[in-house]
């Protein structure tokens, strides 16, 4: 048993956890009162000594998590309205988990493309009902202001405005442009770089 | 765990019964007589027969459940809104928000339950905000709705202690567990966590119709003009020493209120242990669950990466690659 709790450190929401010291860093669930750190989550504890001469703790909660979109993280949404100036978006993905409700997103203009930011037209980039992949900038007031100005970042799963009933995602064919496997349809739009997973670990 | 009493609760059998809940004072002496009377001063604070339990409605993913001897009750958390701007208050915290709702079949009376509604409601928000880190979810709405399903006394603060439970399972933040009691007094006894029946004694006396009850015990208390009479429920954060909420009712004497604030806070001290152990065990569960879905989804990893591997023999994963041509507008530069 012993062997076994020197692995999980069980806590509970006003658990005292440590001592606050410089080298010491506040992680994910953990608040500091009074020169204490104090865990503000039930879940486990974790000591993270990767970084050079400091020590971050962190409370993981197993289980379930009320995940709320945060500046930076990558989410996926969906296309709800296009005006000129902005599209609506509805969030219902934070990085890889999914949301139970979905919140309010609005990407502008000007955060649609890295590079010539002037002639970008929203028309051609977005179409109501499109699944984009996007990065939180900001929480304005009612809503995550979102961008799409990187390589990886854009339009993933877009179907051809004129499809029927039995509907086939569109294939991308370039950065602007994505067509229909069976009508041969061309349509702008803003496309992402999807990597595959396979090149991923190999970055990492 | 399971420690419940099984005792079949008298408010659910009928009218018959729930007319005796409308007993007119002077029946409500009758019932005093009838009451078993604690000692004037109570030596064993503890809380009633309590059964907690974490995460019992599977569809959402904070919840609680708890039976406080008789009394039953279910809180939900659901996930965090975003203000809609007409009732966006300009500040730098989320909004709290509790509902308490009676099942039909929780009381018998049911003119007065829209009002009991409202009145638990937002005294339940008050003891509720400063438990929870309301800085992490700035511009966002948090719903905490409350279920009485059976009404034995002490509603206000069993449900302060199954939301507290409900929170934390639902992994929003919160600087403490919370705990809370109820303890009044009536007739010089002390009741500890009063019944329905008890709190019932009390509100006819508090609204004026218990001035009999006084004029007929005034040979016996002639010193006295006015007899202290009143309930005390205390919502308290330990690790802090901090007290959430504490509401009062009635008349007291500040030694009295002192007295019975103390007595809440014992029985808060030993229900607070109860919650951790709840809480650890849950804790330890997810844990485990957690650690087998990791073990599954490691050898799906596996296969995965297997496929992958025979695709990229096949010269598969060039097609791939070839298939994403670089953006135009990088290029120019």
């Amino acid at each position: 048993m012993s062997g076994q709790e020197d692995e999980t450190i069980v806590c509970l929401p006003g658990e005292r956890l440590c001592p606050t010291e410089d080298n010491i860093v506040l992680g994910v669930g953990t608040y500091e009162q009074n020169g204490y750190i104090y865990a503000s989550k039930s879940g486990i504890v974790n000591i993270d000594e990767s970084g050079e001469n400091c020590q971050i703790v962190s409370v993981h909660k197993p289980g379930f998590h009320l995940t709320i979109p945060a500046t930076g993280d990558v989410v996926t949404a969906r296309v709800l309205v296009t005006t000129p100036k902005f599209a609506k978006c509805a969030i219902f993905c934070v990085r890889n988990v999914l949301l139970e409700s979905s919140y309010r997103g609005l990407l502008r203009k000007e955060d649609v493309r890295e590079t010539e930011k002037d002639r970008v037209d929203i028309y051609k980039s977005f179409k109501p009902g499109d699944v984009i992949l996007a990065r939180v900038i900001n929480q304005m007031e009612q809503s995550f202001l979102l961008t799409t100005a990187e390589n990886e970042l854009g339009v993933v799963i877009a179907y051809a405005s004129d499809a029927r009933k039995n509907r086939v995602p569109m294939v991308p064919v370039g950065w602007s442009e994505m067509q229909c496997p069976q009508t041969t349809i061309k349509e702008p739009r803003k496309v992402a770089k999807v990597l595959p997973e396979s090149s991923i670990n190999d970055v990492k | 765990m399971l420690r419940v009493t099984q005792v079949k609760n008298s408010l659910l059998d009928g009218a018959s019964i729930a007319e005796e809940l409308y007993s007119t004072p002077q029946d409500g002496d009758n019932f005093f007589e009838s009451l078993e009377k604690p000692a004037k001063e109570p030596e064993n604070l503890a809380p009633r027969n309590t059964f907690i339990r974490a995460g019992v409605v599977t569809t959402v993913r904070g919840s609680a459940y708890m039976e406080y001897g008789n009394t039953k009750v279910l809180a939900i958390v659901s996930p965090p809104k975003e203000l809609i701007r007409a009732s966006a208050r300009r500040m730098n915290m989320g909004v709290l928000n509790c509902y308490v709702n009676f099942a039909a079949f929780a009381t018998g009376e049911l003119e007065s339950v829209p009002e009991r509604e409202r009145l638990l409601s937002s005294m339940l928000t008050k003891a509720m905000e400063p438990v929870v880190c309301r800085t992490e979810f700035l511009n966002f709405q948090l719903d905490v709705r409350v279920l009485i399903l059976d009404d034995d006394g002490c509603l206000l603060s069993t449900a302060i202690n199954c939301c507290g439970v409900a929170l934390v399972e639902s992994g929003i933040s919160t600087y403490d567990l919370i705990t809370a009691s109820t303890a009044c007094i009536y007739r010089d006894h002390v009741f500890l966590n009063p019944s329905a029946k008890m709190e019932e004694l009390l509100w006819k006396h508090r609204t004026g119709t218990g001035t009999s009850t006084g004029s007929d015990s005034k040979d016996n208390t002639s010193t006295k003009s006015v007899q202290e009479h009143g309930l005390i429920i205390t919502a308290s954060l330990d690790t802090f020493e901090q007290i959430a909420q504490c509401q009062q009712c009635g008349y007291l004497s500040p030694e009295t209120y002192m007295k019975l604030m103390d007595y809440t806070l014992a029985i808060n001290k030993s229900l607070r242990q109860l919650v951790k152990g709840v809480l650890t065990a849950r804790v330890r569960e997810q844990h485990e669950l957690d650690l087998r879905e990791k073990a599954e989804s490691a050898l799906e990893d596996q296969r995965l990466a297997e496929v992958i591997e025979r695709l990229k023999l096949r010269g598969l994963d060039e097609f791939i690659q070839s298939n994403i041509k670089e953006d135009p507008y990088v290029k120019k530069q």
